[in-house]
């Protein structure tokens, strides 16, 4: 039996952590303990660039990535996070099954990597912690953000000013005004408590947040052409489960957040006003592969 | 066997980081995963792309400004002028300088530095026994690192990946018990050693001194004001402090002279890049041992031995006790968090912030235990006391600790940080 | 004074490698100085953008590796200065003898740990490799070296000029203990 080693930047209680422990444990017995992964949670090999170096050189095997390390190296990595590209969780599940979503995984073979599928997070929506009720109320505001280009244009689009921070001190600076609100999915609002500080919770769902799962393109070439069937149905699978399962937690975690004394308001493309044209008008040309997944996301 | 080379290393006297080095790469060698040598450069640069870390630098150069501007004089001056004519007073001024100086400076060997030069003449002066003003000023700076600023809990922080700002928070209460379990630990000493009484101070002299000191405060207010106020990040706290420091021994107390300020800036820059590479290497350590498996081995050693969370942190606390006694804290806190602290919170439930409080309380104490005790030395030579002779006073000080320490052990809410007990 | 310090000699006239090192570490010391310096204004900036509406995204991304660069240039100014937290239980108890053959030990790690960080970076930045290959897309796929096309994510440069500070430091170290090799330190 080999040991192979999967990195992940979140915690063991996370859903990311839980599928990659339910895949090895499932990989281990179909492989008969062929293939043997161990899980190293919160980031413990490094961060994701440092996870990528040592996938890249084969001392890592496995990982569960956001899309920052992609989309920082190919613009077409970006295009997931098109606003509005997707409407709910069964959208984003169909999209990233889809013949774009495969041609990105292909690419991966650039960065020394095979990508093996895609999984998500929540969908993405926004804290205030001033009563905001049109899209005019978030101009100027302080918005945490993760530093991907495209998200950022997103929120100078809207003449709000994206500021990326560490999560760890999301919660403070949000507590103490260094940040107006933020932009994250409805079940980081509830275990961060980001919700005793906010004024309002916007559910906009307005953008998908995907995670790539992948392997050492140099490891992946020593492992039996057998077993790499078996990781790749087994990824395959739990991966799909837990996309589907975003529907259910999303739901879940807003009727909490309902139960607490915050506006919680449903707003949708429209509300969000012409600057999402021109978001696309400028991610068309730095994205040319966006054009495809706008034109998959139609269903045309 | 790899472990046995790395303490040949230490004990030989090879600086802890480059022995941390050392054994990341025989440990990579002898483990025949070689492939890590291509990651082992980015791995030590990455030890430090941390945001956190920022604050370490900052707080120290915020020290070098606070320590050329005169501000510790001051402070004393102010405790002075605060406490009245009691038997034993000089003793207590002291010790109240020693917090006003921890809610600015993080470090307990900075705080000994300038509170012995400050404190000990005057009290030996006035008819105290030097050795023990001197023990009494070292057991000062154990303040430092409990009560915010704190470079210790920015080092935990850092390595938990908690924020910053909350474990300064959590260091006031246990702060505030340890400053008055000293406090009966001087009042005793007093007996003891017959302190002399306090001339008094007429109302004008305290009045000028609490005047002369308001600058002073001043810097705690804008680290505390400038979090609380969304102004600025616990880091750009430090920064924006710093600048108020400078500005008051430049412009009000005039004790600094603008061709101080780049000194400073090249002593901050020297001193902290010894803390950060030994972080930088502590980093590698974790890295490669977490390769390897062992933080999950030890996990379940450690968990052969017991099942109580309470029985945990008293092993936890002697094995801290005894490396606080061969090493200084910011070595030792780097060697046993990364390994420790997922057991403390994954398998026996302790909050973290109890574990950190802990642990940097614990290791304070070490700071001035014999045989290798910075704080120790530091403090003997500043005052001319034999560090034997330094450390056998300091001991009821000790004992004063280690209650504190199981205090925060058997009563958790202790160390949850003001905001957590009250929400 | 430290007069009985071995075969070389600690007076910088007679020992050119000892003034080469005494120039380098003059120049860490202001470097690192600058570093902090630049750090300090970073963050002042970060605070005055932020209140006005207008944060900078890059100042932290900046500040972080400037502290990393900072690092390693004092870590070798360290070096030189003897300055590194090391166990010296030991070493306080021995005669000078003693002392002085612990030195030879402690300064042997040091250079062989030198001497193997140098191959660990000879290999990773490949030099040779790099020149020789096509392009360096061609080079990343056939060695599955990605260091020269490695970004940052806020900053618009590669990383790998922040990386050249571990060569760097590399090099001065292995001159700082070179340079006082043997010399036995003073005690605490
Ligand atoms: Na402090
Ligand atoms: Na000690």
């Amino acid at each position: 039996a080999e040991e192979y080693r999967m990195g992940l930047i979140t915690p063991p209680p996370h859903q990311w952590t839980v599928t990659a422990k339910e895949a090895a444990d499932e990989i281990k017995a179909k492989t008969d303990g062929r293939v043997d992964i161990l899980i190293f949670p919160s980031g413990q090999l490094g961060s994701e660039a440092q996870m990528l170096q040592q996938l890249q050189t084969g001392a890592m095997d496995f990982a569960f990535f956001t899309l920052g390390e992609f989309s920082n190296r190919d613009p077409n990595y970006g295009i997931f996070l098109a606003p509005f590209i997707v409407d709910d969780v069964a959208g984003a599940q169909k999209l990233l099954k889809g013949e774009t979503a495969q041609k990105l995984l292909d690419g991966m073979a650039d960065f020394g990597l095979v990508g093996l599928g895609w999984g998500m997070a929540g969908m993405r929506m926004i804290v205030t912690s001033d009563p905001v009720e049109t899209v005019e109320d978030l101009k100027g505001k302080k918005i945490r953000t993760i530093p991907f280009a495209p998200e950022l244009a997103f929120w100078e689009g809207l003449g709000a000013a994206p500021t990326p921070m560490p999560l760890p001190a999301l919660y403070d600076a949000f507590a103490n005004g260094q940040v107006d609100g933020m932009q994250i999915d409805v079940e980081g609002t509830w275990n961060s408590k980001y919700f005793e500080h906010a004024s309002s919770i916007i559910i906009s769902d307005h953008m998908m947040f995907p995670m790539a799962a992948i392997a050492s393109g140099r490891k992946w070439a020593g492992i039996s052409e057998e077993d790499r069937a078996i990781v790749e149905a087994v990824f395959s699978e739990k991966l799909d489960s837990l996309v589907a399962g975003y529907a259910e937690i999303d739901a879940d975690y807003r009727k909490k957040l309902e139960t607490t004394e915050v506006t919680v308001m449903d707003v949708d493309r429209d509300w969000f006003g012409p600057a999402l044209e021109e978001w696309y008008v400028r991610w068309r040309e730095e994205a040319p592969m966006l054009k495809e997944l706008e034109a998959e996301a139609s269903g045309k | 066997m790899v472990g046995f080379a790395f303490l040949i290393l230490l004990i030989a006297g090879v600086p802890i980081a480059f022995a941390l080095v050392a054994f990341a790469v025989i440990l990579i060698w002898t483990s025949g995963n070689t492939i890590l040598f291509q990651s082992f450069p980015q791995q030590f640069f990455g030890g430090l792309e941390n945001y956190g870390l920022l604050a370490l630098p900052l707080f120290i150069l915020l020290g070098e400004f606070m320590n050329a501007g005169g501000i510790g004089r001051r402070l004393m001056a102010l405790a002075m002028a605060l406490l009245g004519s009691v038997r034993g007073g000089l003793a207590y001024v002291n010790l109240v300088a020693n917090m006003m100086m921890a809610s600015i400076l993080g470090s307990t060997v900075a705080q000994i530095t300038i509170m012995s030069r400050i404190a000990v003449p005057e009290m030996e002066r006035t008819g105290y026994p030097r050795d023990v003003s001197v023990a009494i000023t070292a057991a000062g700076g154990m303040l430092a690192p409990i009560i915010p600023p704190s470079m210790l809990f920015i080092i935990f922080g850092v390595i938990a990946q908690l924020p910053i700002g909350d474990l300064f928070i959590a260091g006031i209460v246990p702060g505030i018990i340890l400053f008055i379990v000293f406090l009966a630990v001087i009042g005793w000493l007093g007996r003891r050693y017959n302190f002399p009484e306090s001339q008094s101070i007429s109302m004008r002299e305290r009045a000028l001194a609490v005047w002369d000191a308001l600058p002073a405060s001043l810097i705690p207010i804008v680290i505390i004001g400038s979090i609380l106020g969304g102004i600025a990040t616990p880091t750009e706290s430090a920064a924006v402090a710093s600048v108020m420091a400078v500005a008051i021994g430049l412009f009000i107390y005039r004790e600094m002279a603008p061709q101080d300020i780049w000194p400073a800036f090249m002593r901050a820059a020297a001193s902290s890049a010894i803390v950060l590479f030994l972080i930088a290497a502590a980093g590698l350590f974790s890295w490669v041992i977490t390769f390897e498996n062992v933080p999950a081995i030890v996990s379940e050693w450690v968990q052969s031995l017991t099942d109580s969370p309470i029985m945990f942190l008293l092993l936890i606390n002697l094995m801290l006790l005894f490396l606080g006694m061969i090493t200084d804290p910011i070595p030792a806190i780097i060697l046993v968090v990364p390994v420790f602290l997922p057991v403390a919170t994954g398998v026996y439930g302790i909050d973290p912030f109890q574990f950190g409080v802990i642990v940097c309380l614990n290791l304070t104490a070490g700071l001035l235990t014999p045989p290798v005790g910075t704080g120790l030395f530091t403090a003997a030579l500043l005052g001319r006391v034999r560090a034997e002779r330094l450390a056998f006073l300091i001991l009821p000080f000790f004992l004063a600790v280690a209650l504190v320490v199981l205090m925060l052990v058997f009563f958790p809410p202790l160390s949850l940080g003001l905001g957590k007990v009250l929400s | 004074m430290m007069a009985d310090t071995g075969r070389q000699s600690l007076e910088p006239e007679k020992n050119p490698l000892l003034r080469l090192s005494g120039a380098i570490a003059w120049f860490e010391a202001r470097f690192a100085g600058g570093v902090i310096a630049a750090i300090l204004l970073l963050l002042l900036a970060n605070v005055v953008s932020r209140s006005m509406g207008r944060p900078l995204i890059w100042t932290d991304e900046l500040a972080v590796y400037l502290m990393a660069i900072g690092a390693f240039t004092g870590a070798s100014l360290g070096v030189a200065r003897r300055q590194h937290i090391a166990v010296t239980l030991v070493a306080d108890m021995l005669d000078h003898n003693a002392r002085r053959l612990l030195t030879y030990v402690v300064d042997t790690t040091l250079l062989l740990l030198f001497a193997c960080f140098a191959w660990m970076l000879w290999t990773w930045f490949d030099p040779i490799g790099v020149l020789s290959a096509e392009s360096l897309k061609a080079y990343s796929r056939t060695t599955f070296n990605f260091l020269y096309r490695e970004p940052t994510t806020t900053l618009g440069v590669r990383k790998v000029w922040f990386w050249l500070i571990l060569p760097v430091f590399c090099l001065s170290g292995f001159i700082h203990v070179l340079a006082r090799f043997g010399a036995v330190p003073e005690k605490h």
